[in-house]
């Protein structure tokens, strides 16, 4: 049943999995290919000093990806859902309600998941050819929140869109707004270098926030 | 689920905390009075030049008498800091106090150094630019290599990424024959190219001793600077003058200034009013006379003036804000919650709590609120009444929300 769910997930969200997929791997190439010009035109000592004494991010094209790949993937997963509530047909399935929306939760995390390991890693391996180990940390943790933006934002799409009421809906917008933009305070690198493990305990905090909005939606909440 | 439905009031009134208060600010904040302060070497007391709001005009004065001057005569009586107009309109005096000066001298002593909380408080590479020293060109110029001091120092060739093993052995073998004791804990440098010469790197070790590196025809030049013991040094922001008379001002853990003369490595404490380095910024405004010592903090303005040659205070002077209680943020929003700082560029929380008394008006929120939750549902929302007394307007605005 676990499997057929999952597999559910992937047949509506394959097309919008993929393209997230490949915007990240031409978004990554885009941004090195840059950095590759840069490094061509300015010289790699200069580079270094602008990024060194300067505190230029040559990633920061990144910064708004994560967000728009878990405003996506959510959509894709979850709109459907709640057009002409389709959802009811998953919550009458043999299955707990809470584990059937945890499951469509874990799909939805894996595949970001997977695009942002991969690009993390992508941009790991390019910064450890042509920059010391002190940058490539620095790189991580300048973009480690932006990531857990993206987490944030799939888990606020889920929690919106199973909502059955739309004032609540629009709250819940808000105090997502609210707490996205916590992620994306700073355009200075490696800012939440000390805070990193609170943003992560924020981050896993909203995770079950959509069960609410599913047992709301079960009970046929009108306010 | 209930957990869950705290999980959201908890979260919410974080949000509340941050962006009501933040909110509030935006339309609230007025901007400080910033008013210059120098001290005259010919009147021997502090002058300014504040705006006056309600002629609309530049008020230029003696703060010890009080006497006003027009803009000319402040020129003449300030003839260290407005040198150039005066020798523009050829008014500059032969003599100042009796002291002939010379405009080359002035040009040599005078400086001004800005320290920003900031500029401590701010996530870095530790990767450092070591300048050639003595290249015996006018402009510095790119070493073509960098510098990392952790347990060893290495040296690493930006266009290759490498260790440079020969530069690293050779300068390693400097600190192996010092007392350094590794892992060392910061360096401080100027990396820039925009500066008259080169003194390198003032380094912190594993003791707390500051050491000094330079590089210097190619060879290391690794001195100890023998700075004092009971002195624990946590910031140092090198400087390079163009009288070089000193090498550093060294911010110790009790929020004291030093500076490392270049006589010896001699460590001279420069006297501040109130200072604390986390928070507050300092202007020093030096002259071959006097260095004006500016603290601007939240309190206002307070400047000591040092006698140059000594460094002994010869005048002070403190523009205090007047302290003023905002209604709301002191009796009604029961703190501010933000992530960002004017003496920080890391995001981290800090809260701002108000006056004791605003616990008063929590506790009337908690129990209004529990009140009217328990005649609608018939039981006392316990969860929502303390956290309500302990967040006030923040906690009560989720619970009313997410009530369900």
């Amino acid at each position: 049943m676990e499997k057929a769910l999952l597999y559910k997930e992937w047949k509506k969200t394959r097309i919008f999995s993929i393209s997230i997929a490949l915007v990240a791997i031409v978004l990554s190439a885009y941004i090195m290919l840059k950095a590759g010009r840069s490094f061509r035109i300015a010289g790699m000592e200069h580079l270094w000093d602008v990024i060194v004494n300067r505190k230029q991010f040559i990633f920061k094209e990144l910064k708004y990806f994560p967000i728009a790949a878990g405003l996506c993937i959510g959509f894709a997963q979850y709109f459907p859902e709640i057009v002409q509530k389709r959802i009811k047909l998953s919550l009458h399935l043999p299955l707990n309600e809470n584990k059937v929306v945890m499951l469509m939760h874990t799909y939805g995390m894996g595949v970001l998941l997977c695009v942002f390991f991969i690009q993390m890693l992508a941009f790991t391996i390019f910064s450890s050819i042509y920059f010391p180990f002190e940058f490539m940390l620095n790189s991580l943790q300048t973009i480690a929140p932006w990531y857990l933006a993206g987490f944030v934002t799939y888990m606020f799409v889920a929690m919106i869109c199973l909502e059955p009421v739309w004032n609540r809906r629009g709250i819940n917008s808000l105090l997502a707004i609210g707490t996205i933009y916590l992620f994306l305070l700073s355009g200075t690198p490696a800012a939440y270098e000390h805070t990193m493990c609170l943003f992560l305990i924020v981050s896993l905090w909203i995770f079950p926030f959509g069960l609410l909005s599913i047992k709301r939606f079960k009970e046929g909440k009108q306010g | 689920m209930k957990l869950i439905r705290y999980s959201i009031i908890i979260l919410a009134t974080l949000i509340l905390a941050w962006q009501i208060p933040s909110l509030y600010h935006i339309v609230s904040d007025t901007s400080g009075k910033n008013v210059f302060t120098y001290y005259s070497s010919i009147e021997e007391a502090f002058c300014s030049i504040d705006f006056d709001e309600k002629e609309n005009k530049l008020v230029r004065s003696n703060l010890n008498n009080g006497k006003v001057y027009s803009e000319t005569d402040f020129d003449s009586i300030l003839p260290l800091f407005y040198y150039r107009q005066l020798l523009s309109d050829g008014r500059f005096p032969d003599s100042i106090n009796g002291k002939a000066i010379s405009t080359k001298e002035i040009n040599a002593s005078n400086f001004f150094y800005r320290y920003n909380a900031k500029d401590k408080n701010t996530p870095s590479i530790p990767i450092y630019t070591l300048f050639e020293s003595f290249s015996g060109r006018v402009k510095l110029e790119m070493p073509g290599d960098v510098f990392r001091i952790t347990n060893s120092i290495e040296f690493i060739n930006p266009i290759t990424n490498e260790v440079d093993q020969e530069k690293s052995a050779r300068f390693m073998r400097v600190f192996e024959q010092s007392s350094f004791v590794f892992p060392a804990r910061a360096a401080y440098g100027n990396p820039s190219t925009r500066k008259p010469y080169d003194e390198g790197y003032f380094i912190i070790d594993n003791k707390g001793q500051i050491f000094h590196l330079k590089m210097v025809n190619g060879k290391p030049f690794l001195r100890n600077t023998n700075f004092p013991e009971g002195i624990n040094p946590v910031f140092i922001a090198t400087q390079e003058p163009n009288d070089k008379s000193f090498y550093a001002f060294v911010f110790d853990d009790k929020n004291k200034v030093y500076i490392i003369t270049t006589d010896g490595y001699k460590v001279v404490q420069i006297k501040t009013p109130l200072f604390d380095l986390n928070k507050d910024r300092m202007m020093v405004m030096a002259n071959p006379l006097y260095w004006n010592v500016n603290i601007l903090s939240v309190r206002g303005k307070e400047s000591y003036a040092l006698k140059a040659s000594t460094k002994e205070i010869v005048d002070s002077l403190s523009i205090l804000r007047p302290v003023e209680e905002d209604f709301i943020l002191s009796y009604v929003l029961p703190f501010e919650l933000r992530f960002k700082s004017g003496s920080s560029d890391y995001i981290k929380p800090f809260i701002k709590f108000a006056k004791i008394w605003v616990l008063l008006i929590n506790v009337l929120l908690a129990i209004s609120y529990g009140w009217f939750a328990s005649n609608k549902n018939g039981k006392w929302p316990l969860f929502n009444t303390v956290w309500i007394i302990l967040t006030g307007l923040f906690g009560l605005i989720p619970s009313i929300i997410f009530k369900n």
